[in-house]
């Protein structure tokens, strides 16, 4: 009789419909996916080490040059688990100006992957005009943190620069400019043709898968999960803040871009009454601690993708003893590979954008225990072991 | 498409591009005044407490004694920033105890530029080069003085000596200290001759 037989076709790690490296291995039936594998490992750069052989001030900045994008985020998490183990609290207007960098950074972190996911499915014009609009919002960092990009602007028991009234009048001028084009970006995903046909129903993710492999971030509270790592164990200034858990009930790719340029209308909120309760004094301790005692503490921020997680441990002295970093991508991303199957091929990359990876940032190495009957490996065996 | 974007469509067909030909053309859009630009030491203030490289989280800055007698200095130890590792990350303006550092918004850093690269390839090129000249003048004294020793050989007519220390020999490590010259050089013209020298050393014997 006949055999089937089926195409295999590698995407990555270098492709042009890919950001950054990951290798989508998929196996197709004409133009249907029927199987894909992922595999990472491409970006591995031993943050973690590195962290480890620097003194707590230096890893803070190393810990914010893990991802370029959720910088302020990494280094909010990093602090924070550093002053809990200290047992310190930030002045009040530190934890404001801390909260206020950090929802500058969500509104432009989800503003790039609007523009990347037009690109996507070839909507280049809203690509240009969504891309210069984030301009704005990056001058704004730049005015309040010093850079466009890397904001730099924690230190262990405060911030390091100050916000005046003349910059507050720039950021509320600016925001509104921002709120009145993020609503006109809501009406496109509404009304337009292109984003209708190739996200509504694309990628669909049950409330039962999401919690099954524990999404986190936008993914899930597309999907029925409220859940927000702001709300649920308030960091920074969020418990005096006022506002709403974005969340979705359609677990599509529409929904979760959807949830993100709703959490943008959000974070202007956040931005605006944070800068009206705004509290006087001073903004960082008089002196920065540079040994930390003994324990140990896990930090959760909600990061734009999702939680973000650092277990930090300290045996006392300069250096910390270990720093596990969890980043949101780790699980959006590895487990998006039984959602392509039973889709075109050409959908497969607005899947991915909709998940927001950020392959670097994931690059973690992970070990599945085996409980029965523990294996040991040599180093030359661990280089060549791969995940059956 | 709604009325809004049809107006800011119809605008951008009329308006010039924003891509700039940077940097003959300079770009208009201001930068803010606190921007973490190029930052250096007023040297006046600074008191050499080094906490600006304790903490460096690149190791940029590097303490460095120059003797300036400005009397804030008992050590003379001054920080020299070394921009191509600097992160920018300002910790050093920071923790400075009696603000010494001086800040700029001055971005532009760039050293090499499309119209000095020649000259700066030229720099990076000159100091191998220069490396490669020592190894050469080593290896000619040698190879002359084997010749000399030759020569004087041929001249004076053999000896029972010569068993020991024959012109063949001399020349031999003369011309396989060339040969490797030659190869670790990368002038082929050169491997060639002494080989063909050790041939004719060959036939002589």
């Amino acid at each position: 009789m006949f055999k089937l037989t089926f195409i295999e076709i590698p995407i990555g790690p270098q492709h042009p419909a890919l950001h950054e490296p990951i290798l989508l291995r998929l196996k197709v039936d004409g133009e249907e996916v029927i199987n894909s594998e992922i595999s990472t490992g491409y970006n591995h750069r031993g943050v973690e080490k590195l962290l480890e052989k620097n003194t707590w001030i230096k890893s803070i900045y190393i810990s914010s040059r893990i991802c370029g994008i959720c910088n302020a985020v990494h280094m909010q998490t990093y602090v924070q688990g550093i002053e809990r183990l200290l047992g310190i609290e930030p002045p009040p207007r530190a934890n404001y100006i801390r909260t206020i960098v950090m929802e500058l950074e969500r509104i432009h972190s989800h503003m790039l992957l609007f523009a990347v996911m037009a690109e996507t499915i070839g909507f280049d014009t809203l690509f240009m005009i969504v891309m210069k609009d984030r301009e704005r919002v990056m001058y704004l960092k730049d005015l309040v943190t010093g850079n466009r990009v890397h904001a730099d602007i924690h230190i262990i028991g405060g911030v390091k620069r100050d916000i005046d009234d003349s910059k507050k009048e720039v950021i509320l001028k600016e925001l509104a400019f921002i709120e009145q084009r993020v609503k006109d970006y809501k009406k496109i995903m509404h009304e337009d043709y292109t984003f209708q046909k190739r996200l509504v129903n694309v990628g669909y993710v049950s409330r039962n898968y999401a919690l099954k492999n524990s999404l986190v971030g936008p993914p899930a509270r597309a999907s029925g999960i409220p859940y927000d790592i702001r709300a649920l164990e308030p960091y920074a200034a969020y418990s005096e803040l006022d506002f709403r858990v974005v969340m979705r009930e359609e677990g599509d790719s529409w929904s979760r871009m959807m949830v993100r340029l709703d959490e943008i209308s959000e974070s202007i909120e956040i931005i605006r009454q944070a800068l009206s309760k705004l509290p006087q004094g001073s903004i960082a301790l008089k002196t920065i601690p540079r040994v930390v005692k003994q324990g140990e503490h896990i930090s959760r921020v909600e990061a734009p993708r999702g939680e973000l997680i650092y277990h930090i441990v300290s045996k006392g002295g300069s250096t910390p003893y270990r720093v596990k970093v969890r980043t949101p991508s780790f699980f959006n991303v590895l487990n998006t590979d039984k959602l392509f199957i039973g889709h075109k091929l050409a959908d497969v990359p607005v899947i991915l954008v909709s998940f927001d990876p950020c392959i670097s940032c994931m690059e973690r190495v992970l070990l599945i225990e085996d409980k029965d009957k523990p294996r040991y490996l040599t180093l030359k065996q661990l280089s060549r072991w791969q995940p059956k | 498409m709604k009325l809004s974007m049809l107006k800011e469509a119809l605008t951008n067909i009329i308006r010039k591009p924003i891509t700039k030909t940077y940097p003959i053309t300079k770009r208009d859009i201001e930068i803010p005044e606190l921007h973490r630009g190029l930052h250096y030491v007023d040297f006046s203030k600074c008191t050499g407490c080094s906490l600006c490289a304790i903490d460096c989280p690149s190791n940029a800055i590097q303490m460095t004694k120059i003797e300036l007698k400005l009397g804030t200095n008992p050590k003379n130890l001054y920080p020299i920033i070394d921009y191509e590792k600097c992160v920018f990350c300002y910790h050093c303006v920071y923790i400075c105890p009696v603000k010494a550092y001086i800040t700029t918004n001055n971005f532009e850093l760039v050293r090499v530029t499309r119209n000095n690269i020649a000259e700066f390839q030229y720099e990076e090129s000159s100091k191998r080069r220069d490396k490669m000249t020592i190894l050469l003048v080593i290896s000619l004294l040698i190879y002359t003085v084997s010749v000399l020793l030759l020569t004087y050989i041929v001249v004076r007519g053999p000896t029972v000596s010569d068993k020991v220390l024959s012109a063949d020999v001399a020349l031999y490590t003369s011309s396989v200290i060339l040969a490797i010259t030659g190869i670790i050089i990368g002038s082929e013209a050169m491997a060639i001759c002494t080989i063909i020298l050790i041939l004719w050393a060959y036939i002589r014997a």
